[in-house]
């Protein structure tokens, strides 16, 4: 195996599927009663090197699906083949090895450090004592590279930020050398940033290293710019799996999220909210300061106006006009003839507000 | 075959990367720190089994007890006698107390995932104490072959009271943790059953009299005096089983660090484990109970010691220092409560809070894990 170059396995691993599911059903079996089912129907697949991110409302059984897929929960119908072994089929040390996750669950981990915690997902390759042979301690020392944490590697995992703390549990699950990672909200409870840092992480994972990861969101921006498939789940159940721009293009973003006050954006793949018009207001000059502008218009629409053009009825509409020199920006704001001056956004907002209530 | 797709890109990737990183690798074995604190507690254990076999009430010169040690005869028979049918076995009851109650409570730490859980959780002690009563207090009123309370017949009938009592309360804890998905669940029917049978306890204790309910307070004070030779091939065996099973069940209790859902994920059996564990758990704190009494304090504090020693949570590292530091507690606590100058003997329940809680409370404040947080 060592004589195969990077781009060989690569090349070899890519395209091969590390999951496929047929007719899957999930829920929870209760006792003595109907068994509950959250999903059914699903037919996927999941390719190595293949990054896809499952996106949907709150309470739509993303994590159940999850659940079911990792081995954690058996499926009420259907099947699942893991890297072509069918999971029923597979032992459990057999499903780990071809299976790992990262779970929403927070546990206090006392001392342990980065390094014991990665190695913990060596758990199904030893042998019954769980001492690190010397392979196992080159794949622990890999996946701690690979997702960048060699710095932490000796600090206890209690004293690590959430981000670096979910960069340990991802390296883990690279330890474990599975054909696909599962993540259960892993970049939930992250700032901007950190949320950011570890989506592309697991997008350089998957291509680098040829595993397949599919990672539970409830952020559907970010998952429209950095995942390969997005899995969109909708409030009825159904999901939909496609290319990011595909689900955009034929409209299954925007139903699945469309709300009384929110909207999707679909050329800017982003949300709007949008709030009960209160009032009409008409927004001109700024020649030549695009960011300006937008930026004016936003605060107009936060504020829950309507932006219409000039001319014809303009009695009761707010004309706010923006001139922009050199470094410096101005407002008119024109409310029925009256007219007043302002030097920052700030003022401007303080002013139609006024409108608004008058 | 065995290599997935995955697997085979990885390990030509790690090929070309340059993985050797000794410090990296070193932070997969055993400390040298950690080996010199298990050489040196290894140390004071023989140490302490050697003076609780030359110390005691009657003075006894100590060339005298070697050589009934080594040559097995003294110049008086008394002493002989002394040191051993009395001294030998109760060091060596000490030590496997010890051990077995320290080992015993790490197993539960860790499978409750509770840093306060000890054999009391499970209402193991209560149910060996539940045992105990039945037959002092009732057995005795009904004036069975345990009326007398003496003997070796008597207090061997004890001790098998208490190995079913606590045997059991830890089936009805085990049979819970099948059924039932949190272990928080399982915690507290432990919890529930111990009041239980406590109640049952009281109840007895008040329709006795008062003679056998000072024994059964006796009993509740904890001893490892008393424990004979023939008494040391049950309790000896019984502990080894328990702690072989601990022993062999490292690699599994340390996959429950990140939870029962990550074990589960890794290849764990989860509720197999439960099962072993709890299972051996019980028999380690019920033997001991059956011969010893309930000896609090031990199984709770002995997990927590050896964490701030050897600063490790990985059980391949603590079980064995469990073992030890176990076995010094309990001779130490056992050594204190026949105080020279003292002529009764102190209970050894009252000596294992008295000097343990103030050494675990300072250990604890001192240590990282104390004063940032723990589970198990």
């Amino acid at each position: 195996m060592a004589t195969t170059t990077d781009a060989e396995g690569r090349a070899e691993a890519q395209g091969r599927p590390v999951l496929e599911t047929a007719g899957l059903a999930v829920g929870f079996r209760a006792f003595r009663r109907a068994p509950l089912e959250v999903l059914g129907g699903l037919d996927l697949r999941v390719e190595a090197g293949e990054f896809v991110c499952l996106v949907g409302p709150n309470g739509t059984g993303k994590s159940t699906l999850l659940r079911t897929l990792a081995g954690l929960q058996r499926p009420l119908r259907g099947q699942v083949w893991l890297g072509g072994r069918e999971l029923a089929q597979l032992g459990r040390l057999d499903v780990a090895r071809r299976v790992s996750v990262v779970l929403t669950t927070r546990e206090d981990l006392g001392l342990l450090s980065a390094y014991q915690v990665v190695s913990l997902g060596r758990f199904p390759h030893t042998g019954w004592v769980g001492r690190l042979q010397q392979r196992d301690r080159d794949i622990v020392g890999w996946a701690i590279r690979a997702v960048g944490v060699r710095e932490l590697a000796e600090r206890p995992v209690a004293e690590l930020s959430d981000g670096e703390r979910q960069r340990v549990l991802i390296a883990r699950a690279l330890a474990q050398e599975p054909g696909i990672m599962l993540l259960d909200e892993a970049t939930a409870f992250l700032d901007v940033s950190a949320r950011v840092e570890i989506t592309s992480l697991l997008r350089r994972l998957a291509r680098e290293q040829g595993v397949g990861i599919v990672l539970t969101t409830h952020d559907l921006e970010l998952a429209l710019q950095t995942a390969r498939t997005v899995w969109l789940l909708d409030k009825e159940g159904r999901l939909q799996a496609g290319t990011p721009e595909e689900l955009v293009l034929n409209g299954a973003v925007a139903g699945t999220f469309r709300g009384a006050e929110l909207s999707f954006d679909e050329a800017a793949r982003s949300f709007r909210v949008r709030w009960q018009s209160g009032g009409r207001a008409w927004l001109w000059g700024g020649e030549g300061d695009e960011l300006g502008l937008a930026m004016t218009r936003a605060l107009l629409e936060r504020e829950g106006f309507t932006l219409v053009r000039g001319g014809g009825d303009t009695r009761d509409v707010v004309e706010v006009e923006l001139r922009s020199a050199e470094a410096e920006r101005r407002w008119v704001v024109r409310v029925g003839g009256a007219k007043w001056e302002a030097g920052s956004l700030g003022e401007v907002a303080a002013l139609v507000r006024g409108s608004q209530a008058s | 075959m065995a290599s997935s797709a995955g697997a085979h890109v990885r390990a030509a990737s790690m090929s070309t990367d340059t993985l050797r990183d000794a410090d990296l690798q070193a932070l997969g074995r055993l400390q040298r720190r950690q080996w010199l604190s298990f050489a040196g507690l290894a140390g004071a254990l023989a140490v302490l089994v050697a003076v609780a076999v030359a110390v005691g009430s009657v003075s006894i010169p100590l060339a005298e007890v070697a050589r009934i040690v080594l040559e097995g005869e003294g110049a008086r028979a008394s002493w002989e006698t002394i040191v051993e049918q009395v001294r030998a076995p109760r060091a060596i009851t000490a030590a496997l107390a010890g051990a077995a109650l320290g080992v015993a409570g790490l197993q539960l730490q860790t499978i409750f995932r509770n840093p306060l859980a000890d054999p009391f959780v499970l209402g193991i002690n209560a149910g060996a104490s539940a045992g105990v009563a039945a037959v002092v207090l009732v057995a005795g009123t009904a004036g069975t072959v345990f009326a007398a309370g003496l003997g070796w017949l008597g207090d061997l009938g004890t001790a098998a009271a208490a190995t079913v009592g606590a045997g059991l309360v830890g089936a009805l804890v085990l049979a819970a943790s099948l059924r039932v998905r949190s272990m928080v669940t399982v915690l507290l029917v432990g919890l529930m059953v111990g009041y239980l049978v406590a109640s049952l306890v009281a109840v007895l204790l008040a329709i006795s009299d008062e003679q056998r309910v000072m024994q059964f307070v006796l009993w509740g004070f904890g001893s490892f005096r008393g424990v004979t030779w023939s008494e040391l091939r049950i309790l000896a065996p019984a502990v080894g089983a328990g702690l072989l099973i601990a022993g062999l069940t490292t690699k599994q209790l340390n996959a429950l660090a990140l939870g029962e859902s990550y074990a589960q994920s890794m290849g764990l059996h989860v509720r197999w484990t439960r099962v072993i564990t709890i299972g051996g758990a019980s028999l380690l704190a019920g033997v001991v109970t059956a011969f010893a009494g309930p000896i609090g304090f031990l199984g709770l504090a002995v997990p927590h010691l050896a964490r701030a020693v050897f600063g490790s949570s990985d059980h391949r590292v603590l079980t064995p220092a469990v073992v030890v530091m176990g076995g010094i507690v309990a001779l130490v606590a056992e050594l204190v409560s026949q105080l020279p100058g003292i002529d009764s003997v102190l209970p050894l329940n009252a000596v294992t809070a008295l000097i343990g809680a103030p050494v675990v409370v300072v250990v604890l404040l001192r240590s990282r894990r104390g004063t940032q947080g723990f589970v198990q």
